[in-house]
């Protein structure tokens, strides 16, 4: 067990945080390389000749195929995170394994931090889930410490000149909240919840309202200055790195579709511990924007009362010899909406339903890419994890986000609200746990191959909740 | 003849009145059915009860609402609107009413899809059957295969003017909707979308019955892909009465097909639409009828074989006890044809 008593309760700086562990010789063991990882229960994973082999209870033995055409070269370290994903630190990179998947996959690093350490040896690996209930993973690749988000694969990178001592770092776990790292010249530790939470940025807008098509500036205040801001637009699941749209302190943004928007700001530490997310909303203007009761009457006043007059007139006129005046009216009528719908399709959107083009599915893939499939997943008390279906228990969706944001953004009391609402339509069913998570497809010349999805989110409640008829 | 003959001709010519009667049905039992699968999402949104609070309830108007700031409905609105759009559709199919039935049902139908897209995103599937109900109403709908006409005691007429263009604007309609769908994948994804990968891709993104084999060979997405976007791309083909023996086909199938390898659904507010504007329903009798007795049985019950099929998609979600009210609607239609029939036969020369 690593020894927490040396530990200094703060630490301005990470580097100050790190202190050595005296005796470490009794601490070697736990550094000793994992090869054998449970994919689920009675499914263990393990190097083989080839690459990896699975097993299942006493099932033969199959290899895993890797979808990385150089392969993962000689494997390092198997370790199997809370989320259920089993991460492979490999000589070609950091790789990815999964219960549902059919082989396994390497990582593409996201953002301007991690990037650079794709591809470079990964040799250790540990996993927790920090105070806020979020997922983490800490690789040791190449000369560096990773911290890395597995939900989305973007993270922090602990350069050799950032981490203790002069060695060069070895092996790397985590015991009690304390991240032990082994290196070439010494063990050293490091409490992970020694870091303050970063204190919110706070944001200002530079302008009354945005303008379409014209960039405007945001400025941004940190009280305590950050490691990383991230932003999203529109309760986007995916946090963006904001570095991309910084100009000094202002955020330049392309303004989005007109409407309603939230932009949300987050500060993001070394750790990734994050802030409490700042919201800004403001509204894009249309084009020319028209005051509430012309809009109602131009929208909706104007088209209604032709329609009226129209089948007035179709009612006095169609059995009459009297035909000319309905028919120029409903001919220039059926040419305007004929007309409208050309060139809706020449310029497709969607907002202007019924008037809507047909831009869906135009979308080009390629060999190798990745296609992306949102899924619910239960997780039984024993640990197995499944697909749910449907996604909103007595209810309607039109989108599986609107039953996954929720589950990402609220954790564990909007899985357990969502778990309870689905036991009443089905009585039979155990949790233990919910995942919003997106499976993941490879697309191969020799057909698709599923590999590990992204686990979104993860709530495991540790108690069991269950239907009525499995009580 | 000159273009504005011309047009005066295809949109307000004399067209069959009973290929409209059937017309209306078809589209008002799409609408029907549209009416009825929106209406769990429309009242969770409305009620806001414990269903509604399991979701992100985001009102993301459609471009007419935001603009005339049209807010979500109250229960009560969505309440009284669904009482009258089942009243109107039902007064529609049978014929009372008729013409005012069909324009309430096209105001109210449109506002209650474009709330349920509001709430989620626009799709395509009620476009051509948004633009055919508010057609409706300027078309002779009422002079067969209505209650109307019987309390009239309007006989049997066969065509008059207008009758053509409800059925104009919905094949107009659904002819854009297929051209723009192929010309788009062309002109935005270039001829590199027929690689089998994109297709592949755009079914993996669901989890239907038929979407592992289908997806399974990229070479066969390849041919899909080809097939669809020629399809898509060359619909205003339909027009060509003897190629819809190709292209109406095409278009359902295309529909069970994508129902069955993604998540579209039955997609029949789309499809039904283009049934009821292509086929020549006034004609379908004769056709059945002709050629030997043995073709003719043949014909009739492949024909009654592919219409159970087909309403019974259309039953699988749609309100319960809408096959007894089709049954009673269907019997009511088919003494009437009986009766008309009968009155209608010539009396035998008596013999002396």
């Amino acid at each position: 067990m690593l020894n927490l008593a040396l530990l200094l309760p703060l630490a301005a700086t990470p580097l100050q945080a790190w202190r050595p562990v005296e005796s470490a010789e009794r601490l070697a063991a736990e550094f000793e390389p994992r090869l054998e990882a449970l994919e689920q229960p009675g499914q263990v994973l393990r190097p083989s000749s080839g690459g990896l082999e699975r097993q299942q209870w006493q099932e033969p033995v199959v290899e895993v195929p890797c979808t990385d055409p150089r392969g993962m070269g000689e494997v390092h370290e198997l370790l199997t995170e809370p989320g259920g994903l089993v991460f492979i630190a490999a000589e070609h990179g950091l790789y990815v394994s999964h219960a549902l998947a059919e082989a396994t996959d390497r990582i593409e690093f996201i953002g301007a931090q991690l990037e650079p350490f794709e591809r470079l040896p990964v040799h250790s690996l540990a996993a927790d889930i920090d105070r806020d209930g979020r997922r983490r993973l800490f690789a040791i690749c190449g000369d560096a410490l990773l911290v890395i988000d597995p939900s989305f694969y973007w993270g922090a990178a602990w350069t050799a000149d950032e981490l203790p001592g002069e060695g060069v770092p070895r092996a790397v776990r985590i015991r009690d909240g304390v991240l032990g790292l082994l290196t070439s010249e010494g063990t050293y530790q490091l409490a992970l919840g020694v870091h303050e939470r970063p204190a919110a940025p706070r944001v200002v807008l530079e302008t009354d309202s945005f303008k379409y098509g014209v960039p405007v500036d945001v400025a941004l205040m940190s009280p305590n200055g950050w490691d990383a801001l991230r932003h999203r637009l529109d309760m986007h699941h995916v946090w963006l790195e904001s570095a991309e749209v910084l100009e000094g302190a202002a955020l330049r943004l392309e303004p989005p579709r007109p409407g309603s928007h939230a932009l949300d700001l987050v500060a993001v530490d070394d750790l990734l511990v994050r802030s409490e997310p700042t919201r800004l909303e403001f509204a894009v203007a249309y084009p020319s924007s028209l005051p509430k009761g012309l809009g109602l009457v131009l929208m909706l006043g104007v088209p209604l009362a032709c329609f009226g007059v129209l089948v007035l007139i179709a009612r006095r006129y169609l059995a009459g010899p009297k035909r000319a005046l309905p028919r120029l009216l409903l001919g220039t009528a059926a040419i305007a909406v004929v007309g409208l719908q050309v060139l809706a399709g020449l310029f497709p959107q969607a907002k202007g339903w019924p008037f809507v083009g047909f831009s869906m599915y135009t979308g080009v893939w390629r060999e190798g890419d990745l296609v992306f499939r949102e899924s619910l997943g239960g997780i039984a008390p024993e640990g197995w994890s499944f697909d749910m279906r449907p996604f909103a228990p007595g209810g309607a969706i039109d989108n599986p986000r609107q039953v996954l944001n929720p589950l990402i953004e609220d954790g564990e009391p909007a899985a357990k609200a969502w778990a309870r609402a689905a036991m009443a339509e089905r009585p039979q069913l155990r949790l233990g746990g919910l995942q919003a998570r997106a499976r993941r497809t490879r697309l191969l010349s020799s057909g698709p191959v599923e590999i590990a999805p992204l686990i979104l989110s993860h709530a495991a409640w540790g108690d069991e909740l269950v239907g009525e008829d499995s009580k | 003849m000159s273009f504005s003959e011309r047009f005066d001709h295809l949109f307000f010519g004399e067209g069959s009145l009973v290929r409209l009667a059937v017309f209306r049905i078809v589209v008002l039992l799409a609408a029907l059915y549209a009416v009825w699968v929106f209406r769990i999402g429309v009242f969770q949104h409305a009620t806001a009860g414990e269903a509604a609070a399991l979701v992100d309830r985001h009102w993301s108007p459609i471009f007419v609402f935001d603009v005339a700031r049209i807010g979500p409905p109250s229960l009560t609105t969505v309440r009284v609107v669904f009482g009258v759009l089942l009243g109107a559709i039902a007064a529609g199919l049978l014929g009372l009413f008729t013409r005012v039935a069909c324009a309430t049902t096209a105001v109210l139908a449109t506002w209650w899809i474009a709330v349920h897209y509001s709430f989620g995103k626009p799709h395509h599937d009620c476009i051509a059957l948004t633009f055919a109900l508010w057609a409706l109403p300027f078309g002779p709908i009422g002079a067969r295969l209505s209650l109307e006409n019987l309390v009239r005691r309007g006989g049997r007429p066969t065509a008059a003017p207008f009758a053509k263009f409800p059925i104009r604007i919905a094949q107009l309609s659904a002819v854009l909707g297929y051209f723009f769908a192929g010309a788009s994948k062309l002109a935005i994804g270039g001829i590199e979308w027929l690689n089998g990968y994109s297709l592949q891709a755009a079914m993996l993104h669901f989890h239907a019955p038929w979407t592992a084999f289908f997806t399974s060979d990229p070479r066969l997405c390849q041919l899909m892909s080809i097939q669809i976007v020629f399809v898509q791309a060359t619909f205003l083909l339909a027009f060509v009465p003897r190629l819809r023996w190709f292209y109406v086909p095409m278009a359902v199938f295309f529909h069970l097909m994508s129902w069955m390898t993604m998540d579209t659904g039955p997609y029949l507010t789309l499809w039904f639409v283009v049934l009821a504007a292509f086929v020549p329903w006034d004609r379908v009798p004769g056709f059945l009828g002709a050629g030997g007795a043995a073709w003719s049985t043949f014909k009739r019950v492949a024909a009654l074989a592919l219409a159970s099929w087909f309403l019974w998609i259309f039953l699988m979600q749609a309100p319960a006890g809408s096959e007894f009210f089709l049954l009673g609607l269907g019997m009511v239609l088919f003494a009437r044809g009986i009766w008309e029939r009968r009155k209608a036969s010539p009396v035998p020369a008596a013999t002396s």
